[in-house]
């Protein structure tokens, strides 16, 4: 499992570096492809295997395909970029370094420490010695999309409406920001389209 | 038969209509739009704003003054309805200022007020959120409305800017506040406020350690929040997308998100992280230092107004992050009070900045502002005494709200923040000065001065109304004292 976890964790990393590195940005989508890939093996390891799945099918089959698509209609020139790196050095290393150090602080601590005294005793009178119930042995299981689904509808439906309202903001402002009511841009006439003949389309020109 | 959500509509009944409202004028819009486009934005714009009266009606009669909603998502309590009141108020008066602008720019687009309404759904929603899971999703509903709005004009290169730089930004402030919110999360297994606040009780400066994780959680949150109120360190969006966004947006943008963010501010820090107060209190701390300092020696070397404006508003910013550091109710209280003056004052300046219109378009350099007093001496009055109200000079409304917050300060002993407080209201001074001067005491060399245009009977209310308020809190302050003072009340 450890296995699996540090080369999934480097491959992810790598390839997020790469996708900032990638001279071509075709490669650049196509590295973060590959770090969504990753990822969604790390939440597979966790035991997440709807959340990796709805990641891939998310990110992968609808924005990076998407990125992918504008990138390759832009038609970006390939950048020489040699000159750019050393500028941004200095600054740049010195807030990755302040954020790596912040979280390796907060790393691996918890907030309830562990005592291991509470799990061998669960039945202790001691004052000093809080009392902790073990929750795994209080579990039942469930898979992911039953356990989701469970409360999504029931406790926490407002976060489901939430994520309506916030498609339906996307959706009109997509609308607002790309629909053209102007004469001259060309639309899709369905009923001209139906009604026409294979016959009469193609025609031999003599 | 036992429901879990029995009683909760009830208290989401504002929020309800409003959407309710929403939905049937976008329906509205959808079905009878086609070839009636210019009579409908105004349409719209009437019973939206009629639908957010009702709305203001349905809140200040809302029997239900202190309530937790929807599972521990959501609450009700004083500060969120004072939030709430202001939020629609300020929607409304955005309302007010549209009329005209719409018809003078050309802007056909109802969905204009749709996107409106829900932004100040979305920022109704944002001050009750009791969780961070909920609170996330109102800032992403808010600020999804918000970009599109500010990318509204789509011919014109200095909205479609404004528009995606705001949007690049405020995706990065999000991933802050998810990366805080989850290392809060990871470290308690909460992501309740109120649950957070009694877990951490006591245990704020004791052990080092766990302190140092979740303070670097806190970090993050802050900087998020800091981001989208756009104090100092983090401001250099703001002016941008102010003066690339459609004034009338610009000037939502400066109030109404800026309400519901110091509530969420408030509600987070005080309600949450109360017992971290000395290690948050240092941020805001450095924060407002920061705004107050940038927010009147950026706006010196402003040329255009909505640039100027926004660096007022880094200012007063700045000046309402004091009252968050000091910890204290009246701090807060302060930030209530603030916070209206604030919203009066700049609805003010902005209905100001929009009557400039002469018939070649919208004025945007400070220098068309050059003999105001011979072109319009009534709105030059208005305008000055506005500004010498932002500067805090004290027979005016800013005076009051300046004044309340550094005495807060002073019993905080927070000495250093009064002080530089009143230096940089100094500073900003000059320049609030120097455009009063621009405006009467330059000689008229060229006297071809451009007629304005004339002002709609929405905007003149406004107008009348604010400078009314500007003029006047200062005389009989006591029941805005004691509108905040309740909403402060309830934090305790």
């Amino acid at each position: 499992m450890n296995l699996f976890l540090a080369v999934f964790a480097a491959l992810g990393i790598s390839s997020s570096i790469m996708v900032i590195r990638a001279n071509n940005p075709v490669y650049s989508v196509l590295y973060l492809i590959l770090v969504f890939v990753n990822v969604s093996g790390i939440l597979i390891l966790q035991g997440l295997d709807f959340f990796a799945m709805i990641f891939l099918v998310v990110y992968v089959g609808a924005i990076a395909v998407l990125f992918l698509f504008v990138v390759m209609m832009l038609n970006i020139k390939i950048e020489e970029r040699q000159e750019s790196m050393l500028r941004y050095v200095p600054v740049g290393a010195g807030i990755g370094l302040i954020f790596f150090l912040e979280v390796i602080i907060a790393l691996d601590k918890e907030f309830v420490p562990l005592n291991p005294l509470a799990f061998t005793s669960l039945d202790n009178d001691s004052a000093l010695i809080p009392e902790y119930l073990h929750w795994g042995t209080t579990l039942g299981q469930k898979t992911g999309i039953e356990a989701i689904g469970q409360v999504i509808y029931t406790y926490y439906f407002y976060y489901f409406f939430m994520a309506s309202f916030i498609l339906l903001v996307a959706m009109i402002g997509a609308i607002l920001l790309t629909l053209h009511n102007d004469p001259k841009v060309k639309r899709q006439e369905v009923f001209e389209q139906n009604a026409r003949e294979f016959s009469r389309t193609i025609q031999k020109a003599s | 038969m036992f429901y879990l959500f029995e009683s909760d509509f009830l208290g989401l009944i504002p929020e309800t209509f409003l959407l309710l409202g929403l939905s049937t004028l976008l329906g509205y819009g959808v079905w009878y739009e086609k070839g009636r486009e210019s009579e409908m934005t105004s349409h719209q714009l009437w019973v939206g704003g009629l639908c957010l009266a009702f709305t203001f009606i349905l809140l200040c009669e809302s029997p239900l003054m202190n309530m937790i909603l929807c599972f521990n998502t959501l609450i009700i309590d004083g500060m969120s309805a004072y939030l709430k009141a202001l939020i629609l108020l300020s929607t409304l008066c955005i309302f007010g200022l549209s009329f005209s602008y719409l018809q003078q720019e050309r802007i056909k687009a109802f969905e204009y007020v749709i996107l409106l309404l829900l932004a100040t759904l979305s920022l109704m929603l944002m001050v009750s959120s009791y969780d961070f899971i909920s609170l996330y999703l109102a800032i992403e509903f808010q600020s999804l409305g918000l970009y599109v709005l500010a990318a509204l004009k789509r011919d014109n290169e200095y909205s479609t800017e404004a528009g995606l730089k705001y949007f690049v930004l405020g995706a990065f402030s999000s991933g802050f506040y998810l990366f805080g919110a989850s290392l809060i999360y990871g470290l308690t297994g909460t992501t309740n406020f109120e649950d957070l606040g009694i877990l951490f009780t006591g245990v704020g400066p004791t052990d080092l350690f766990t302190q140092g994780s979740v303070v670097v959680g806190l970090l993050f949150l802050s900087v998020a929040f800091l981001f989208k109120i756009s104090a100092a360190p983090f401001h250099m969006w703001s002016p941008d997308v102010y003066e690339g966004a459609p004034t009338v947006i610009t000037a939502f943008f400066s109030v109404a998100p800026k309400l519901a963010l110091f509530g969420v501010l408030i509600r987070v820090f005080y309600l949450g992280f109360f017992d971290f107060l000395f290690s948050w209190q240092q941020i805001f701390f450095f924060c407002s230092l920061a705004s107050m300092v940038f927010g009147s020696f950026g706006a010196l070397a402003q040329v255009k107004i909505k640039r100027l404006l926004a660096f007022s508003s880094i200012g007063h910013v700045g000046y309402m992050l004091i009252g968050l550091a000091t910890g204290s109710l009246q701090g807060l209280q302060g930030i209530f009070l603030y916070l209206l003056i604030y919203l009066v004052m700049t609805i003010n300046a902005f209905s100001v900045v929009l009557s400039l219109r002469t018939h070649e378009g919208e004025p945007r350099f400070l220098l068309d502002l050059k003999n105001l007093n011979l072109k319009s001496p009534i709105l030059a009055l208005t305008f000055s005494l506005t500004l010498f109200s932002m500067a805090g000079i004290p027979p005016l409304a800013g005076f009051l709200s300046k004044f309340y917050l550094f005495f807060a300060a002073l019993d905080a002993s927070l000495y250093s923040l009064a002080i530089l407080g009143v230096l940089s209201s100094v500073i900003s001074c000059f320049y609030y000065i120097s455009i009063i001067k621009l405006m009467y005491f330059h000689k008229a060399e060229e006297v071809q001065l451009k007629p304005l245009v004339g002002i709609d009977g929405q905007k003149g209310f406004l107008l009348g109304i604010t400078f009314f308020g500007i003029l006047f809190i200062f005389l009989y302050p006591s029941p805005f004292f004691l509108l905040s003072h309740a909403a402060a009340l309830s934090i305790s």
